[in-house]
């Protein structure tokens, strides 16, 4: 079996007309398996999105190879898009579609055929708790259940390599719980789960393996377990500190 | 493919603001609108008419004149000095006669004091038939040759042609706009509101092909331009009637005959996905709805200026010009309407239309396949 995804030596640079040239991304590696959960864990600007952005074939890199499920993400990226799916943090639905609406049309996207559509679709739905508020339009719904509705589109996709980016921002403590049950849930199934975060609790209570980015770099790369011991530190804000100084020190 | 069609439809459909343009403003709100206007306008030149206002005269004491002035609805009031620099208060024209001269000061600034010149001239030139008339009598003249005929205007237009030539240069002209405005607030919506609300990169991370994502936005927004701007001009044109005689040819029955509505509506299919695959393209460029707005309001006016043009009825269509973007198609309409169809003339404005439209989806299709501009910051 192919390792889920494979990243080798990204790099992407912006123009900006005040800032000039931004490298976002510089020189990033990492490799997760199926039935793993990777966390890109980072400050702002550290470049998180624009990496995931480039693993979900959405912009392309200027230097470097993705592999998604051994499909080279470059060179075949109609291959590579039918064995992901990506969700954009706090955003990404459309508010006057209804969850219902929006999980059948990209379910229908992804080519699922109809009776699998709504099996899983009611499946789904049952488990994130959404069937009260099914035929709403989501821009009447709550932050949290429009995360919901997003995870639920993912979910019945259920493609093998799962990109989700801050997929728990805004949200409150029980809905949280939920977004990362499901995510806890697709690893045991086998998936490959890649996801970014600046909170250092999301990324222990979910990750197997975390990549500290800074700057655009991979500043460090090991299990919670593990950074605790390399920094010496005990709580977690103080290990994630610790980390970014390194970068800094180096 | 359906399935992205269905989605950008369903989209369109729940969106507030296009069912808004398209049902509200030509039916409800823009009539109300005109037919205020036009009381307005109307009731303006009325008071104008019948209002009476006050002129100076000085050294001028001519029963003749004084009466041929009141005859004006003008008040005369005898001074004994001409007016400096300005007119006196309440007082909008001065008359002062000096030897054989009868000077007539106004102010040019004031649309009213404008006015009352018009009306005192009209005054003084009775006076001057009427002093010649007298003349000529009392040396025992014919005076029948001073007015050697008469002059009377017979129409031969029927009330039918006077409204659809009325009706040629608007309809042509709303047309071609409701083309440019109908889909407007979905393609915007569908590209620069997407990417706001980050749903565009889910898109694109689902469907194998990013061509494909484009082609449905531009047919789905081809579509609304295509279906609304006909709902939206006979909006309008029911609206007119309706607003009574506050405007042009209401009272008048005028009369398209389907063929024509036929030409119109096929011209309308190319055009349409033209401005469709033009909108899309800008919404792609901007980084927002807001933006987007930003650069379609001077795209407006630079559309409407040669749609206006193209309805002037002294600027004849010929050969060359169906290669005009927008105008043509504002001219065709308006040859269509007034005259029939012209072939040549429909057929190469046809065929231009659909080179454009090509032209125009090919460019939206490159700048999506972009990524420095679809996703600028
Ligand atoms: N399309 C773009 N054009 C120009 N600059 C960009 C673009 N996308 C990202 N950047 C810049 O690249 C850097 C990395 O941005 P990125 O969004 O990847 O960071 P992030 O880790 O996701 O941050 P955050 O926690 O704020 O979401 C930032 O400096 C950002 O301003
Ligand atoms: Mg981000």
């Amino acid at each position: 079996m192919p390792p889920g995804v494979v990243v080798r030596n990204l790099h992407k640079s912006f123009y900006d007309r005040k800032r000039g040239r931004i490298h976002a991304v510089n020189g990033i590696s990492f490799e997760a398996q199926p039935g793993e959960i990777f966390a890109l864990l980072g400050p702002n600007g550290a470049g998180k999105t624009t990496t995931l952005r480039i693993l979900a074939t959405v912009l392309r890199p200027d230097e470097g190879s993705v592999e998604i499920q051994g499909v080279d993400a470059l060179r075949s990226p109609e291959q590579a898009r039918r064995l992901l799916g990506y969700h954009p943090g706090d955003a990404g639905v459309y508010h006057r579609l209804t969850p219902r609406e929006m999980v059948q049309i990209f379910g229908r996207l992804r080519g699922l055929d109809a009776p699998t559509l709504r099996r899983r679709t009611q499946e789904v739905f049952e488990r994130l708790g959404l069937e009260d508020i099914a035929h709403r339009p989501m821009g009447k719904l709550s932050t949290g259940q429009r995360q919901k509705a997003a995870v639920a589109r993912l979910w019945v996709m259920d493609p093998p390599v799962w990109i989700l980016d801050e997929p728990a921002l805004g949200l409150d403590l029980p809905t949280t719980r939920v977004v990362e049950d499901t995510l806890l849930e697709a690893r045991n199934r086998g998936r490959t789960v890649i996801l970014s975060t600046h909170i250092m609790e999301q990324a222990e209570y979910l990750a197997d393996r975390i990549g500290v980015i800074h700057h655009g770099k991979i500043v460090a790369l090991d299990t919670m377990e593990n950074l605790r011991r390399r920094t010496g530190k005990q709580r977690l804000r103080e290990v994630f500190l610790a980390l970014l100084d390194l970068e800094a020190a180096a | 493919m359906r399935a992205l069609l269905l989605k950008e439809y369903l989209e369109i459909l729940r969106d507030r603001r296009t069912l808004f343009n398209t049902f509200v403003l030509p039916f409800l709100f823009y009539p109300a609108f005109l037919a205020f206007m036009g009381w307005v306008a109307r009731k303006g030149t009325e008071t104008y008419q019948k209002k009476t206002y006050a002129v100076g005269v000085v050294n001028l004491a001519d029963s003749l004149v004084l009466s041929a002035l009141r005859q004006e609805n003008l008040v005369p009031r005898i001074l004994d000095q001409a007016p400096g620099d300005s007119l006196p208060q309440a007082i909008k024209a001065f008359l002062v006669a000096r030897d054989d001269t009868v000077l007539v000061y106004y102010d040019g600034a004031d649309e009213v004091s404008r006015a009352v010149w018009r009306r005192v001239e009209h005054a003084l030139e009775r006076v001057r038939h009427q002093r010649l008339v007298s003349v000529l009598q009392e040396v025992g003249l014919d005076t029948s040759w001073l007015v050697p005929f008469q002059v009377k205007p017979v129409n031969l237009a029927t009330e039918e042609r006077m409204a659809s030539s009325t009706l040629a240069q608007i309809l042509g002209y709303l047309m071609v706009l409701f083309l440019f405005v109908g889909g407007m607030n979905a393609a915007l919506d569908t590209t620069a509101g997407e990417k706001e609300r980050r749903t565009l990169e889910v898109l694109l991370a689902l469907v194998p092909r990013r061509r494909d994502v484009v082609v449905a936005k531009v047919l789905a927004v081809s579509t609304v331009s295509f279906l609304t701007a006909p709902v939206m001009v006979l909006g309008m044109l029911l609206g007119m009637a309706q607003a009574g005689e506050a405007f042009l040819m209401a009272g008048k029955t005028f009369v398209i005959p389907w063929g024509t509505i036929g030409l119109m509506l096929l011209l309308s299919a190319p055009f349409a996905v033209f401005v469709a695959s033009l909108e899309v393209a800008i919404g792609s460029f901007a980084r927002s709805f807001r933006e987007a707005q930003t650069y379609v309001a001077p795209l407006m006016m630079m559309a409407v200026f040669p749609i206006v043009l193209a309805s002037l009825p002294f600027l004849t269509f010929t050969g060359w010009q169906v290669l005009l973007p927008v105008y043509n198609i504002g001219a065709c309409f308006n040859e269509l309407l007034r005259e029939g169809v012209v072939w040549s003339h429909y057929l190469g404005t046809f065929l231009s239309n659909l080179a454009y439209a090509g032209i125009m989806a090919g460019f939206t299709l490159y700048l999506f396949q972009r990524e420095d501009i679809v996703f600028r910051q």
